[in-house]
């Protein structure tokens, strides 16, 4: 990660260390933007470096003692409607399209339940431990991996073993219209929240543009644009081999 | 009184200093709005040493947070904005309550190394 603070008397990996330390902390954005602006006019004006003159950027960041912003620690029980709906929703109409070419009623599984209990727990999970595991994850890339890699194969575990258990039917044309309202409210409340998670690391007025983070490149603002259309994207996608086989 | 200098050339007890910055910083703030290096440089001047801005900044912090002073961002000429420090009613009621008790503490000090020591009551019953 590349990451660029208009800060040029810090070296960049200190900088990116202390940004790294403050989000974790919950640090507002324009906070941790004072923060590096006060610390480039104290290296522009001293000759120092950032290390001489503050030490370790970790503890350093401990030792200001700055408070989370309350809208910080919230954000991510904000994710949990969201995400519910678009899971829930994708099942229902990928379950309804495939009852449709079969011709029959819609099964609802013990794998596509236990899915959903699955999704839910670990999101409660991870909003428990949301700290803890984002330092560790930012740390240590192997955990990275593994946190990608471990809820995609206990997924297809669950599948595997309790896919074909049928519970019940549902009738296809009112799950198919239930599940398409359900991918639109996600993306809705998807494109509401992108407004209000912004938090970006803003140097103060009079700094004259130091502390503030660039991270605008094109592949941020795709990412960002297309976020919110995650599960109906998925859900069009996994259509197609169903409606080519 | 020492010459800039000589003060500099002086290396003082790290403990000592921990415990005299806060209100030397407090000090050099009540004078006038201020900024971090300004400050620094202050204190190096008056022969405290070289304060590392590591000590500095979070003790600054935690006046801002205690609301003892007020901060405003001032554009700088050339060179990045500063962030200046001013005492807010309540830092200069602090500031005058915290230096007069280190006054009357260093005084204390003062007056007890410079008589010769006594031996206290308890040493004289040991005899």
């Amino acid at each position: 990660m590349n990451t660029q603070t208009n800060t040029p008397h810090i070296e960049p990996e200190w900088a990116e260390a202390l940004l790294l330390e403050l989000r974790l902390r919950g640090v507002a954005g324009q906070q941790i933007g004072a923060t590096l602006a006060e610390i480039e006019a104290h290296c522009a004006d001293s000759g120092q470096t950032a290390g001489d003159a503050f030490g370790d950027p970790t503890s350093y960041a401990k030792a200001l003692g700055l408070s989370p912003a309350p809208d910080q620690k919230v954000s991510l029980r904000g994710e949990l409607p969201s995400v519910g709906s678009g899971l829930g929703g994708m099942q229902l109409t990928l379950g309804a399209v495939g009852a449709w070419l079969a011709g029959t009623d819609v099964a609802v599984t013990g794998g596509s339940l236990a899915l959903v209990a699955l999704v839910v727990l670990g999101t409660f999970l991870i909003i428990r431990h949301a700290e803890t595991l984002m330092r560790a994850i930012a740390t240590k890339a192997w955990l990275a991996i593994a946190y990608a890699v471990v809820p995609v194969a206990l997924f297809v575990g669950v599948l595997v073993l309790f896919g074909q258990t049928v519970l019940f039917t549902v009738p296809m044309l009112p799950s198919l219209v239930l599940g398409v309202l359900a991918l639109a409210a996600s993306t809705l409340l998807a494109l509401r929240r992108a407004d209000s998670l912004e938090d970006p690391v803003v140097g103060p007025d009079g700094a004259g543009g130091a502390g503030t983070l660039q991270t605008s490149t094109a592949l941020d603002r795709v990412g960002r644009l297309l976020t919110p259309w995650l599960f109906p994207v998925l859900t069009a996608v996994m259509c197609v081999p169903l409606l080519l086989l | 009184m020492q010459s800039t200098s000589e003060a500099q050339a002086r290396a003082w007890p790290a403990e000592w200093l921990r415990g005299a910055l806060g209100v030397c910083v407090v000090h050099v703030i009540a004078a006038g709005p201020t900024y971090g290096y300004a400050i620094a440089s202050s204190l190096s001047d008056a022969g405290f040493g070289t304060v590392k801005g590591g000590t500095l900044y979070p003790l600054l912090a935690r006046l801002e947070e205690s609301r003892f002073v007020e901060v405003e961002w001032r554009a700088g000429d050339g060179g990045p904005g500063r962030k200046f420090y001013a005492l807010t009613a309540a830092g200069r009621a602090e500031h005058e309550r915290q230096s007069g008790a280190w006054l009357d503490f260093t005084e204390l000090t003062r007056t007890f190394l410079s008589n010769a020591a006594a031996p206290t009551s308890h040493q004289e019953n040991q005899r």
